[in-house]
């Protein structure tokens, strides 16, 4: 009796469950007039609302927009090469001027001359794209944030004229923050930093120092804390107890910290937190990130996609971009605070590495250089040799032991 | 004439029960062939193929490139080392719950199943609630000693991912190992005693010979859960620790390298292949062992006597043991449903999580509102258990349709046939699944509109061995003699399946249908690699949430898919016992 209660009970929890799922199912076939995928950071600190923004600006009610938001701007572009034949979005944010070449190897993107250019440096899409696959929205340098309270210039007195080897030989390699290159783009970002910084002897690429990208990641990799996204590394770079207060980031970072509306200290006091660049051969060395923002290779809202890229890089939106988004915004029209311009630092100041790596050589190369960091990353042979040792060991003595 | 017209209406009867035989292999097959060799075909095709031509050089390349060695190396030796040290905790703790009868046994020892039959993603997240960098062990440690260093490390260390394995597994081997030690033959020792024997040489020679068909069998099982390894690996590994699993995932997803890692699927597929058809052979010689033996050893109280000082204290050690694994066990599922309630910061109600259920503002980052992913789970969970049903009772029924002919049985083609193809699903990795589905699928409507059937389709794929397992057990308990008499006494073949077959293995189809309930509610990873748009789980939703600082709402879906796997156990629990085994 109690079974058949138990049972019954079963019954109608899996048919009520699957009757109302179905319906969760149903309403979702909206038909939505624009589908923009992006990375979960966009605007997002405080935040301003873009699809709220372009829905006031365009018209097309809210609901009709849909803002598919994932872990990195690696996944934008390997989400929509899957879909490529049957392209579900229309507009791409988030691409920059490294994934750029994997986006146009994949032809997942078509050019779009936005009237909206004009007001964009020729540099700037002349170093993201001159074909205008991608167009630029925001700039900054990728750069070594670090908090002041935790390490400063009574601690490691050359903070402010540090070089890539100076951070093996302090050993910061050991309070540092790096994002997966395979998986993140400022982690990338600072890969083609050190790449462009030693060079690579094997495709005979001199660098500025004229050695191997290889041995500072072999020296360091035991050392360094990595992690899937920006977002996770800023997750182990502000919990104390993890003890590493430098991480990849942005140089535009610092005023993160200064010019936050809930948290900005101000530019009256000191700021909690700084940045430092690689110094090799007295220059001041970082590589530059481009962000951009492409319509997709079909589209199934083409014109809806170039009226948000136009408004995308027109000054209404523009001007939110410094501190929401933490970066140079592209259009130079666009009014920026002067507490950012205080405490960012602008790539104009800096030597820009980019140069270094010719755009087909980066594209020729990328998906080798990437693999090998990974092979210099994972090196647990020692572990390995000695489980083999143990498992041949106890074998041998199994056998040994039944021959008796 | 009363006897011809029986031999008519048999013959008849046969007639009808061949073509029943007929259409549900048909069915079964048909199934099997469409969603699982044609995307494994394609699986191959994409490996071994360029152009229309065949080529070994992704194969080459493959098993060339010294990362995949090092990953293959990896997956080896965490699956080897985790076995390990189950079986080292795990066969004590089976030798105390077989020899020993006490208050509240069954109960600990189903309390220390859940784990296994947990999502991975919520092992996972009660994980780093306990042992995470700023989780409880490391809060009472930092402190306890001020020392501001962590005490454990779980992201990006091979430890991190061998406690998390062995807490996931360790069941495995305490539930396997129990007959094991009560299948030990009990006068065989007092004879060796009696002969003078040494504890040492009785262990070695008399006890050991008797359980290690069990080890093994318990062991491989162990060894095949842990090499196929996904969620545990993707989030602690890092990059550092990948196990073919996560690595083929990596190719595909990231890298959009699908012939590598078509190649590598098919490696693993080969690898688990082996393993799984040596398991099958330890499992089936344990099964002859039982035969026969039931309750020699065991069933002896704890007890303290004042005499035997050494004999106190060893019994002490050992309740420690039990009492510390007990803890070890617990403590992250407990961990979660604390953590559900825990606001995350200050001001927040905590009942937080449960509110954001039924709101949109996460909206963005999961494709859908909390609460949708909780419908499509049970939607999902529940056309997995239905069509799951469906199909292992057609696979039993074409397994065990020979009561006609016992007498002269001989194992026929088909039997033969069937078995082997059925090892290969139960080979054959969720990730590899869900690659196959995608290489086959990925341009047709069904992927693009409704990847939510295939997502379930996976998940009949994953659960049928289990399901299947559970009837066919049920099944075996059946006097075949009766179904020889009933068919004689002129009963047909639908009456027999109605009136004895059914009633028999109806414990069974429920254990089972509830197994494939519990599996596809928490699958993550072929649902994570096929989802799209609107049709996540709360398995996916968690993966999302779980890197972010505010683990209150992954914790919360955490303890919703707790709550109604404990359900699913206690269910099972009534009805038979569980079957970890595939």
């Amino acid at each position: 009796m109690k079974k058949s209660v138990l049972i019954l009970l079963f019954i109608i929890l899996f048919t009520s469950s699957a009757f109302r799922s179905i319906n969760a199912i149903e309403i979702e076939a909206t038909d939505y007039e624009l589908t923009i995928y992006s990375y979960e950071s966009l605007l997002a600190d405080p935040g301003y609302d873009f699809v709220e923004g372009y829905s006031n600006y365009s018209g097309i009610s809210e609901e009709n927009i849909r803002l598919v938001l994932v872990e990195d701007a690696n996944t934008i572009v390997t989400q929509a090469v899957l879909e490529k034949n049957n392209p579900v979005a229309d507009v791409l944010i988030g691409i920059d001027n490294v994934l750029i070449h994997t986006a146009k190897r994949e032809n997942i993107l078509i050019p779009y001359s936005s009237p909206s250019l004009e007001n964009i440096s020729e540099e700037l899409i002349d170093n993201l794209d001159p074909e205008h696959y991608l167009l630029p929205f925001d700039y900054g340098i990728i750069a070594l944030w670090y908090d002041i309270s935790r390490i400063n210039s009574s601690s490691v007195p050359e903070i402010n004229n540090l070089t890539l080897d100076d951070i093996i030989s302090l050993e910061l390699d050991k309070m540092l923050v790096v994002e997966d290159p395979t998986l993140s783009s400022p982690g990338l970002g600072f890969l083609l930093w050190t790449i462009a910084v030693y060079g690579d002897p094997s495709i005979n690429f001199e660098g500025l120092l004229g050695q191997d990208w290889r041995d500072w990641w072999k020296e360091t990799s035991d050392n360094l804390r990595i992690t899937s996204s920006w977002g996770a590394a800023f997750d182990v770079y502000s919990s104390e107890e993890e003890n590493r207060p430098i991480m990849v980031s942005y140089g535009t970072s610092p005023a993160y910290d200064v010019c936050h509306p809930l948290w900005g200290v101000g530019t009256e006091v000191d700021p909690p937190s700084a940045v430092f660049l690689s110094n090799e051969n007295e220059l001041e060395n970082a590589w530059l990130q481009i962000e951009g923002i492409g319509l997709v290779n079909g589209a199934p809202n083409e014109e809806n996609a170039k009226d948000f890229i136009d408004w995308f890089l027109s000054e209404e939106l523009q001007e939110n971009i410094p501190l929401n988004n933490w970066m140079y915004p592209a259009n130079n029209q666009t009014e920026i605070e002067s507490c950012f311009l205080e405490t960012a630092i602008n790539p104009e100041d800096v030597d820009i590495l980019n140069y270094l790596i010719p755009p087909n050589m980066l594209s020729e190369n990328l998906d080798n250089w990437k693999s090998e960091w990974e092979l210099e990353i994972v090196d647990f042979s020692s572990i390995v040799m000695i489980i083999l040792t143990i498992s041949v060991g106890a074998i041998s003595y199994n056998f040994a032991r039944k021959r008796k | 004439m009363f006897s011809a017209n029986l031999k008519k209406r048999a013959r008849v009867d046969s007639g009808l029960n061949k073509s029943i035989i007929v259409l549900v292999i048909l069915a079964f097959g048909s199934f099997l062939i469409l969603f699982f060799y044609a995307p494994l075909s394609k699986i191959f095709q994409f490996a071994l193929t360029e152009g229309n031509q065949l080529t070994f050089s992704y194969f080459i390349e493959t098993i060339t490139n010294p990362l995949n060695i090092s990953f293959l190396l990896f997956t080896f030796a965490q699956a080897f080392l985790s076995m390990i040290i189950c079986l080292i905790l795990g066969i004590p703790a089976g030798y105390f719950f077989a020899k020993y009868d006490f208050k509240g046994k069954n109960l600990i020892l189903n309390l220390m199943t859940i784990p296994f039959v947990l999502p991975a993603i919520v092992v996972l997240l009660g994980f780093i609630v306990v042992y995470g960098e700023s989780g409880w062990i490391n809060s009472i440690w930092t402190g306890l000693t001020g020392i501001n260093s962590p005490i454990i490390e779980i992201f990006g260390t091979f430890e991190g991912i061998l406690i998390a394995h062995v807490f996931y597994n360790l069941s495995v081997i305490i539930r396997m190992t129990i007959p094991a030690w009560k299948s030990v033959d009990i006068e065989q020792i007092n004879v060796a005693k009696s002969l003078g024997a040494s504890n040492w040489f009785i262990l070695r020679k008399v006890i050991f010979p008797q359980i290690i068909n069990y080890l093994v069998s318990a062991a491989l099982l162990v060894f095949v859960y842990t090499f196929n390894s996904f969620a545990i690996v993707l989030y602690l590994g890092e990059v550092r620790f990948q196990t073919l699993e996560v690595r083929i995932y990596k190719l595909m997803k990231s890298s959009l390298d699908f012939n590598g890692g078509a190649t590598l699927a098919l490696i693993q597929l080969i690898l688990n292949t082996i393993i799984i058809v040596l398991y099958l052979f330890f499992e089936s010689r344990t099964r002859q062992m039982a035969e026969g033996k039931d309750g020699i050893f065991g069933n002896e109280k704890i007890s303290f006597s004042k005499k035997n000082w050494r004999k106190n204290i060893s019994m002490l050690l050992f309740i420690t043991f039990i009492f510390t694994l007990m803890i070890f066990t617990f403590s992250p599922i407990i961990a979660i449903v604390i953590e559900s309630f825990q606001p995350y910061a200050d001001g927040i109600s905590p009942f937080w999580g449960y509110q954001q259920l039924f709101s949109t503002e996460y909206m963005p980052l999961l494709s859908n509102s909390p609460l949708r992913l909780l419908l499509n789970t049970l939607l999902f969970a529940t056309l997995t258990t239905i069509l799951t049903l469906i199909l292992s009772i057609f696979l039993v029924f074409v397994l065990r349709n020979r009561y006609q002919s016992l007498k002269k049985y001989r194992r026929s083609l088909t039997e033969n046939f069937v078995s082997y193809i059925i090892i290969l699903p139960m080979a054959t990795s969720s990730i590899t699944l869900a690659i196959g589905m995608f290489l086959l699928f990925n341009n047709t409507t069904i992927y693009l509109e409704y990847v939510w059937v295939l997502i379930v389709l996976t998940h009949v794929l994953i659960s049928i061995p289990f399901a299947s397992r559970s009837i066919l057990s049920a099944y075996n308990r059946i006097d075949i003699e009766m179904l020889n008499v009933a068919s004689t006494l002129g009963a047909s073949r639908f009456r027999i399946f109605a009136k004895i077959e059914f009633p028999y293995i109806f414990r069974g189809i429920v254990v089972g249908g509830i197994f494939a309930f519990a599996i596809s509610l928490g699958e993550f990873a072929a649902s994570n690699f096929l989802v799209r748009g609107e049709y996540g789980t709360l398995a996916i939703g968690i993966s999302k949430l779980i890197k972010t600082q505010t683990l209150q709402l992954p914790a919360t879906m955490a303890s919703i898919l707790v709550l109604i796997t404990i359900i699913c156990f206690l269910v099972i629990q009534k009805f038979g016992d569980i079957e970890l085994k595939v």
